[in-house]
């Protein structure tokens, strides 16, 4: 039994280090072969895992070889615009100037109800709102709606607010995120002036987010589980 | 870039590791037949206590050349034969000649098999 504890351990390291070096695709984002890719790697660590009597290096030498072309694999379609195609195929235009191409359908192997369903998924209910759906090669599909099912902007009604950047996390359980700061351009310096300002320690912080304009958001440890929070 | 060479590195590792483990594993088990074909030398020409002898050293052999057998190689695979070869001297000293000849020659087969096992063969690969 120690045995299988002992080999599962050094088996989850492994494939994080594996998983870590193919690198940070979503799930739902993979290619089709990155998606075999992955469930072959599952499955082989699951073989030497229970079965002590099988070498350890008979499951972590196939995931090495499958990481390794899946990384040469990556990077010749990056390279190469056909090679890409050859491996991941085209994508394929469904509805063309709101015109449904049954041709594309069927090559695709997709009904109706199915292509209605992702539709739906997308918050289009009516197929005539669609001036261009495509099925692309990772099997998801695009929509674009006709010009008078478009959202209205801000740009439409020349009322464009001021860039102030996405909110992003500065301060997470008392600690400095840097990312966060380096995305909103601020500095150490001026968080903790902030928090000198509204009288609370590092320490007490449970989130601060900050945007490019300096405008913040701080919830302290206290104020967690009701409906807390400041602004400045 | 750097997965990429990341990449060619594991490969030609892995590449490594399999010439490796194929030269390691026909070395002893080339030296551990010549040893299988002087024990059957000495018992023919009934030179009993070199057999006796050979079939001794056989089994520490045995066990030491094959130490780093488990590391790519089925652990059964491997234990199979160190049950057949622990069991010569013991014939040996039991006095059984009959079963002895024969058992030394399924040693033998085991370790000729043994040795292909790894080899990228067709018969292997496929």
């Amino acid at each position: 039994m120690a045995i299988t504890a002992i080999r599962t351990v050094i088996i989850y390291i492994f494939i994080i280090v594996a998983m870590r070096i193919m690198g940070k695709r979503q799930l739902g984002e993979l290619q089709p072969v990155e998606l075999v890719v992955t469930l072959l790697i599952s499955d082989l660590a699951a073989v030497p895992m229970q079965e002590s009597g099988m070498p350890l290096l008979n499951g972590l030498v196939p995931i090495v070889v499958l990481v390794a072309m899946e990384l040469l694999l990556s990077a010749l379609m990056m390279k190469s615009n056909g090679f890409f195609t050859l491996i991941s195929g085209t994508p394929i235009v469904v509805v063309k100037d709101g015109k449904l191409d049954t041709k594309a359908l069927k090559r695709l192997r997709l009904t109706v109800e199915d292509l209605m369903e992702s539709l739906r998924q997308q918050n289009m209910f009516d197929i005539r709102d669609a001036a261009y759906i495509i099925a692309e090669t990772n099997g998801k599909i695009s929509v674009f709606p006709k010009p008078d099912k478009q959202p209205v902007t801000t740009g439409d009604i020349h009322k464009v607010p001021s860039d102030t950047g996405a909110p992003v996390i500065v301060v997470s359980d008392g600690k400095m995120v840097d990312w966060g700061l380096e995305m909103c351009g601020l500095t150490e310096e001026w968080v903790k002036a902030q928090l000198h300002k509204k009288n609370c320690p590092l320490k007490d912080v449970f989130l601060m987010t900050a945007d490019k304009s300096k405008q913040y958001y701080l919830l302290r440890n206290k104020d967690t589980g009701a409906s807390g929070g400041e602004k400045p | 870039m750097k997965r990429v060479i990341v990449a060619v590195v594991a490969l030609i590792l892995v590449a490594g590791g399999c010439v490796l483990s194929i030269y390691n594993e026909r070395n002893n088990t080339n030296y551990l037949i010549d040893m299988t074909n002087q024990i059957e030398t000495a018992f023919r020409e009934q030179d009993l206590e070199r057999t006796q002898q050979l079939a001794d050293q056989f089994v520490e052999e045995f066990k030491e050349r094959t130490r780093y057998f488990p590391f790519y190689m089925r652990h059964s695979d491997v234990s199979q034969i160190e049950e057949n070869v622990i069991m010569l001297p013991i014939l040996l000293e039991a006095g059984d000649m009959e079963h002895f000849p024969a058992e030394l020659a399924r040693c033998r087969n085991q370790l000729d098999k043994l040795g292909d096992l790894e080899l990228p063969l067709w018969e292997n690969i496929l």
